[in-house]
């Protein structure tokens, strides 16, 4: 079994930058995705967004996508599912 | 989006790129879903311009599909002259009437004053219709108080586009205080003396006696002498004292009063027309809501009405005041009405003067001239006929 460290500089780094992402999910209404890269795809049953390490898809109906804010999308509408796949992954993939 | 919002629709092959534009250039937009291969969503109007060139340079075409909240409101209103206009004068209305003096309130009962400090305050430049941030309160404050003797301070305060002037006004000096100086009694009428009710003070004219004006019926210089026989001759001792004499002389005297009465006699009548002028009160302005006053001389009533909601009274109402207009003409006396008239005024001068003497005789003798008639009435009274007469102690 691989060892996992006590303290990973790379993951101490990451949450000092702010490099993580950090995702609120209010019921399943509102979804808020910190640290968001770029808007893929917005369709009514699926938002697909890319943050810093992951891609981020959320499922559900009738929704909407806002960027009130600077790398911060607000999601609407009535979410069932919400799907992180490694960005190295989906390269990878791909 | 404090100017609104716009609602586009865009079409074409390089959504995505527009998606990654979105996040490089920091364009907040909302609503933002894509259907039918058309994204959809809702921007500011502040970023329309930037938004439209970036779908250029994206290959998009953007659509407009709604205009919402102050946008719309604009566009609506940009159809409506007549509203803008209207909101453009009620924004002017309620500047300059919030900027001007509508009201002035004087705090004084006395109405002299009130008309005194007015006028100062109008040589100072304050008087309805002034630009209030025009006025140097203290400037005034002083200014009037030198122009207006009676008056010891003087403050103005404003409330919206009243001002109000708060008077203090000179406080009387106080009479000296004089019970302790020796008086005499002196007689006030021409009549022969009745009766003594004295309680100090040194009789100097009895009963029965007949005084005329000014004479001292009481002394209050009492001298007392004392005799005595030393070595065979008389030595008298003169002694001085002085008091005040006390108490009430009563009298029958005679008084003579004429009273004239005019044939011609100016009197005020009812004409009977009745007219109606209404202000708009607007928080303490009376906005007059007629374009002249009508002319002539009214007496008036005034009676206000305010609307009420919950209780609370509104700060907007209609002020009614009816104008009865009455005027002066002259009229044309009989002798019997001129007489009767004479006698009127006799009876109320007999009511309101001779209300504190015992009414002994009345003779009237009427005299009728060219011009009107004359009442000479000789009353017989019996009262008090002396008053008090301070004096000084010669050193």
């Amino acid at each position: 079994m691989k060892k996992i460290p006590i303290l990973s500089f790379f993951g101490l780094t990451g949450e000092l930058a702010y490099l993580k992402s950090y995702i609120r999910i209010a019921d399943n209404t509102e979804a808020i995705v910190e640290n968001c890269k770029q808007i893929c795809e917005c369709t009514d049953v699926c938002v697909r967004v890319m943050t810093g390490s992951f891609e981020v898809e959320i499922w559900g109906a009738e929704l909407m996508l806002s960027n009130y804010t600077e790398e911060c999308v607000e999601i609407h509408g009535t979410i069932e599912q919400i799907k992180l796949t490694s960005r190295r992954i989906r390269e990878r993939e791909s | 989006m404090i100017f609104g919002s716009v609602d586009y629709k865009i079409e074409g092959s390089g959504i995505p790129r527009l998606y990654r534009r979105l996040i490089k250039d920091k364009i907040p937009a909302e609503r933002i879903h894509e259907k039918d291969g058309c994204l959809y969503l809702r921007l500011s109007y502040e970023y329309q311009r930037k938004f439209e060139k970036i779908c250029n340079e994206c290959n998009c075409t953007a659509d407009i599909l709604k205009h919402n909240g102050m946008l719309k409101l604009f566009r609506t209103l940009k159809k409506r002259p007549g509203l803008i206009a209207g909101a453009a004068a009620a924004a002017a209305l309620c500047t300059y009437y919030s900027n001007t003096v509508m009201r002035l309130d004087i705090q004084t009962e006395d109405r002299e004053l009130q008309k005194e400090i007015i006028q100062a305050l109008e040589v100072e430049g304050v008087s309805p219709g002034t630009y209030i941030p025009d006025i140097n309160y203290p400037v005034v404050e002083r200014e009037v108080m030198k122009r207006v003797s009676e008056v010891s301070w003087i403050g103005i305060s404003q409330d919206g586009n009243r001002l109000t002037v708060d008077v203090i006004e000179n406080i009387p000096k106080p009479k000296g205080f004089t019970s302790r100086l020796p008086s005499n009694l002196i007689a006030c009428e021409n009549g022969v003396i009745e009766k003594l009710d004295i309680l100090d003070g040194q009789v100097k004219i009895c009963t029965g006696s007949g005084v005329t004006k000014g004479d001292i019926i009481v002394g209050g210089e009492i001298i007392t002498s004392k005799s005595s026989w030393v070595d065979g001759k008389e030595v008298v001792e003169t002694k001085t004292t002085y008091a005040r004499s006390i108490g009430k002389v009563y009298g029958t005297f005679e008084r003579v009063v004429t009273f004239s009465q005019p044939f011609e006699e100016r009197v005020r009548i009812s004409t009977g027309r009745e007219e109606t002028v209404r202000y708009l009160n607007f928080f303490s302005a009376d906005i007059p809501l007629f374009t002249h006053m009508p002319k002539g001389y009214f007496t008036s009533s005034e009676s206000v009405s305010v609307p009420r909601i919950f209780g609370w009274k509104l700060p907007i109402g209609i002020t009614d005041l009816d104008l009865r207009e009455y005027d002066y003409i002259t009229k044309k006396l009989s002798e019997n009405e001129a007489v009767g008239l004479a006698g009127d005024k006799a009876y109320t001068y007999e009511q309101n003067f001779l209300k504190d003497y015992e009414l002994k005789d009345r003779k009237c003798n009427t005299e009728i001239t060219d011009n009107g008639v004359e009442l000479t009435v000789t009353y017989t009274l019996y009262g008090v006929i002396s008053k008090e007469s301070e004096f000084f102690i010669p050193k």
